[in-house]
């Protein structure tokens, strides 16, 4: 107690009280109290219905947490003394759902400026935002926010968790992957789009050519020699004397999109930086070959996720062949009208890409649809047309967490992996079962009965029985 | 042409379609069984393994262990759920036809007329060229007047040449062939009541359709229910079919009349009081006189003899169409009726039908530009059946996900049973339509549309594997 300042210390007696009042009506106020950053010792969630994605579902068990990480999984799971027990029984256990691919979160969708590998989203996310009361409200515990598809190349994204009241608190994974779209942003058109990814990367090479240029003649100046070799050999003789602090933001991320190591004058330089992927966002089915090219040229196809638009299901014979990991349209049907007979041909999208056998994730529909966005009523519609209960579930789940390479960490409910769990009135994949409960690295985040906005839409009204429409 | 031509073509003409005909009759004549999982009736308990037979396009029969008649076409579907085909009981068809002007800045500033006139004639002093190059047709001093000479037929469903248009049927601007009647048979819906939209105090008189089928046993009644609207839609609604978008001014009491509520009570009273004094013989006379043509369906509303429809969303609007009905002796249904649980007590002592919907997050299009969407309550359907007030859903221009199958299934997860849900879009909406035991129902001798769904039908993995309307399968879709 000595040293610490104590809270009278600094508020006078006649204001205590109403400091006091002043901040429970702070954190009552919002329909999700802010969790503590710290979570709980233990926690155990008892009498569950578990759907782990990885394994057999189990009809009653127990999640045990232990500081944050899932500790055990199972019927007959020991619950230690200390733990915070939530009983459960019969109410469906799932991994929280991850929405892997969104700019909801930001507070503009994209920058005006057609390059922009420098950005992170880091510095516009706003936690306050309620779209992150929402994903509480809906089940899903990680959201890969990133740069819309209206630009060429956009910034870095960043997966967070929907709890937290600073950027750093959120973080979940600093960011893995740029966005780059191939569908022409506004104003642009193909010629351009692609013109201007590619001179992009050729601006790279070209500075990072001049850096090694300059650093062979500073060792020069340095070592007091006067040797003179034309630019071609002075760039091959400096391009191991690169160094990480030569490279601008700029340059950085997009020389870590090619992989992190320099390359000049066509030999290879120091490996500078860990590489980053990317999420290629292809509208139409012709932009599909486009960007398998890219990525290729540019040493990034291993590390690229698809981000499909409806149309792209035409082109599944080159999804198939590149077999990288794709994110689907959140309108699941694509509708096309027959330009000759005026009729509307519709194609269940999941179905067609599952069938090809391609990793995908689900996002949530648009943000005024009824259903469409709750990522488990996707899951439910992929069911309704034939791909398999397991695999929508996992769309949802473990497919997202592989894409973002944190599937050993987020996806399922296995021992050691984070503690995102969504409890369930009812099967997930029945619409009327609601969520009623969300963990986040063990931390209680979201009550149902607490969520204030949700109950003021199920309250009933004042009606006055005595008043007559006169 | 002489007339021995005529009769001779019109023999030819009757000759031509005499083939069609009799293969028609020959399709009807069959018998169809449908063997099912499940049968929901709607008139007593879900049949377990039950079947139904289908002759000449009306139930013949249904229940377990039936016996097959001879020749019978069978379809067995093993796993499969049946209900009778849905019934949306306030539809707008073809949403693309746009409600209202696309791009009508309706939540932004709008300049007047003059406005827009004084900023034309300044980007013209600036730049004597067209935007559109230099010969686009149109002199280059027309302004917005020529334009304002084109109205737009498109941009409405409701008639703007008077407030009050009873004697106007919806059917004339439905397009049967539309792709809209496809999407609505994809959910699952076989019959629609086709209402005019809300831009008139008293708009024109809604149709009842089935959605798919030959086109001659489509309309199932031409003339149905006259459509009135208490709110703000009637002063905010139509308004470019005066001026084309963006040139028009605010509405004010030159362009547009009723441009409040009270206006908009005054006219609804106004009509209806001429028709009384048109019945005794008296003369009728002053503002906003309804058309003559439309005194004799008011007649027969206040009679009786055609059903009334009330739009009100808001609490004091359903206040004021319950006292308009109070005073002029008229029963009637209350549509969309977004604030309903907020004078529960009020609708169940007036015994008025509530015809409710749609459920929604954020109101999307017209809807969501009207102020009149705040204060939704997702469990409305549960509080209105607690209430015991008998209530239908609509999912009006919705469709698809959202549409009227999606409609019940939110209204379940807010408390609805499936058993009420799957009532408030099929025997409820019948009758409200005056088809009760004709639609809506599986059941001998009503009209042999069903819907056989993958699973239970407000179920989220369920699809409509085949939709039938008065017998005829009229989508199928394959495994």
């Amino acid at each position: 107690m000595h040293g610490k300042p104590r809270y009278s210390a600094f508020v006078p007696a006649w204001l205590r009280g109403f400091v006091v009042t002043w901040l429970c009506g702070f954190v009552t106020a919002g329909a999700v109290a802010q969790p503590p950053a710290v979570p709980p010792e233990r926690v155990a969630l008892t009498g569950a219905r578990i759907i782990p994605v990885v394994g057999a579902p189990i009809a009653s068990g127990t999640v045990l947490v232990e500081r944050g990480k899932i500790a055990a999984v199972g019927p007959e799971v020991e619950i230690p003394y200390d733990a915070r027990v939530f009983d459960v029984s019969g109410k469906f256990v799932m991994p929280g759902m991850i929405d892997v691919h969104t700019a909801r979160g930001l507070d503009i969708p994209n920058e005006s400026r057609p390059v922009t590998p420098h950005l992170d989203v880091a510095d516009a996310l706003d936690p306050s935002q309620l779209f992150f009361e929402d994903c509480l409200r809906l089940g899903i515990t990680a959201v890969h926010v990133i740069p819309a598809n209206n630009t060429v190349i956009g910034g870095l994204g960043r997966v967070v968790r929907p709890i937290g009241l600073t950027v750093g608190e959120m973080t979940i994974a600093e960011g893995e992957f740029l966005k780059i779209a191939i569908t022409p942003r506004r104003g642009f058109d193909r010629m351009l789009q692609m013109a201007t990814l590619r001179e992009t990367f050729l601006e790279l090479d070209d500075y990072l050519a001049r850096v090694a240029e300059k650093r062979y003649e500073d060792k020069l100046k340095e070592e007091d020699k006067q040797i003179d070799v034309g630019p071609d050999e002075a760039r091959k003789r400096g391009r191991d004397l690169v160094r990480a602090e030569d490279v601008d933001d700029q340059h950085r991320n997009l020389l870590r999109l090619c992989g992190g190591q320099v390359r000049v004058a066509g030999g290879p330089g120091p490996k500078l930086f860990q590489p980053l992927g990317a999420f290629v966002y292809c509208g139409n089915a012709m932009d599909i070959a486009l960007a398998v090219r890219l990525a290729k040229d540019h040493a990034f196809f291993d590390r690229t996720v698809l981000v499909l638009g409806g149309e792209c299901h035409k082109a599944v014979a080159e999804l198939k062949q590149a077999a990288r990991p794709v994110v689907l349209p959140g309108d699941l049907t694509y509708r096309a009208t027959d330009p000759l007979t005026g009729e509307v041909h519709e194609t269940f999208v999941p179905k067609k890409i599952f069938d090809a056998g391609l990793l995908f994730a689900l996002v949530p529909g648009p943000d005024d649809s009824y259903a469409e966005r709750m990522l488990n009523y996707q899951a439910a519609q992929c069911v309704r047309y034939g791909v398999p209960r397991d695999e929508a579930l996992r769309a949802i789940t473990l497919n997202p967490a592989k894409m973002l390479g944190l599937d050993g960490r987020l996806g399922s409910i296995e021992p050691g992996k984070d503690a995102h769990l969504v409890v369930f009135s009812g099967d997930p994949l029945d619409f009327s079962s609601v969520v009623e409960q969300v963990f986040i690295d063990g931390i209680p985040a979201y009550d149902r009965a607490k969520d204030v906005r949700l109950q003021r839409l199920l309250s009933p009204g004042t009606s006055d029985s005595t008043a007559k429409p006169e | 042409m002489t007339r021995g031509r005529i009769a001779r073509s019109a023999i030819v003409g009757l000759l031509a379609a005499l083939p069609f005909a009799t293969a028609d009759e020959h399709a009807e004549s069959v018998v169809l069984v449908i063997q099912a999982g499940r049968v929901h009736t709607l008139t007593g308990e879900a049949i377990d393994g039950g079947a139904v037979i289908i002759r000449d396009g009306r139930i013949e029969a249904v229940g377990r262990d039936l016996s097959i008649p001879a020749g019978a076409r069978v379809i067995a579907r093993p796993t499969a759920v049946v209900t009778p085909g849905l019934i949306d009981a306030c539809c707008t068809v073809d949403p693309e036809i746009p409600q209202q002007a696309s791009g009508w800045p309706f939540e932004n500033w709008r300049p007047s007329f003059w406005q827009w006139m004084a900023r034309q004639a300044a980007h013209d002093a600036d730049d004597p060229d067209h935007v559109c190059g230099s010969a686009c047709g149109l002199p280059h001093d027309a302004g917005p007047l020529a334009l304002a000479a084109a109205t737009m037929s498109e941009l409405t469903w409701g008639e703007q040449s008077s407030e009050v248009t009873p004697h106007r049927l919806v059917i004339d601007s439905v397009n049967l062939l539309s792709n809209d009647f496809r999407r609505l048979l994809r959910g699952g819906v076989t019959t629609v009541y086709v209402s005019a939209d809300s831009a008139n105090v008293i708009g024109g008189r809604g149709t009842i359709l089935k959605t798919g089928g030959p086109l001659r046993e489509r309309t199932v009644r031409r003339a149905d229910a006259v459509k009135a609207t208490i709110g703000g839609d009637p002063s905010r609604r139509g308004l470019p079919n005066f001026l084309p978008p963006y040139y028009g001014p605010p509405p004010t009491f030159l362009t547009r009349r009723p441009t409040t509520r009270m206006g908009v009570e005054w006219v609804f009273r106004k009509a209806f009081y001429d028709t009384l004094r048109a019945r005794k013989g008296l003369k009728i006379y002053g503002a906003d006189m309804p058309p003559p043509q439309a005194l004799p369906v008011l007649q027969q509303v206040l009679d009786g003899d055609v059903p009334l429809r009330i739009q009100a969303r808001m609490q004091h609007d359903i206040f004021t169409a319950l006292r308009l009905a109070a005073e002029f002796n008229l029963s009637f249904a209350l549509e969309e009726a977004t604030e309903a649980y907020r004078c529960l007590p009020q609708l169940k002592a007036a015994g008025v039908p509530v015809i409710f919907g749609p459920l929604y997050m954020d109101a999307k299009g017209f809807r969501g530009r009207t102020d009149e969407v705040r204060q939704p309550r997702l469990n409305t359907p549960r509080q209105l059946a607690d209430a015991g007030i008998e209530f239908a859903l609509t999912a009006q221009e919705l469709r698809d996900e959202e549409g009227l199958v999606r409609q019940a299934m939110f209204a379940v997860q807010n408390g609805l049973t499936p058993e009420q849900a799957l009532r408030a879009i099929t025997a409820t909406p019948a009758g409200l339509l005056g088809l009760a035991d004709e639609v809506g129902v599986v059941s001998p001798g009503a009209a042999a549309d069903l819907v056989v769904w993958s699973a239970e039908p407000l179920a989220a993995t369920s699809r409509p594997l085949l939709v039938l309307i008065n017998g005829r399968v009229v989508l199928e879709e394959a495994n």
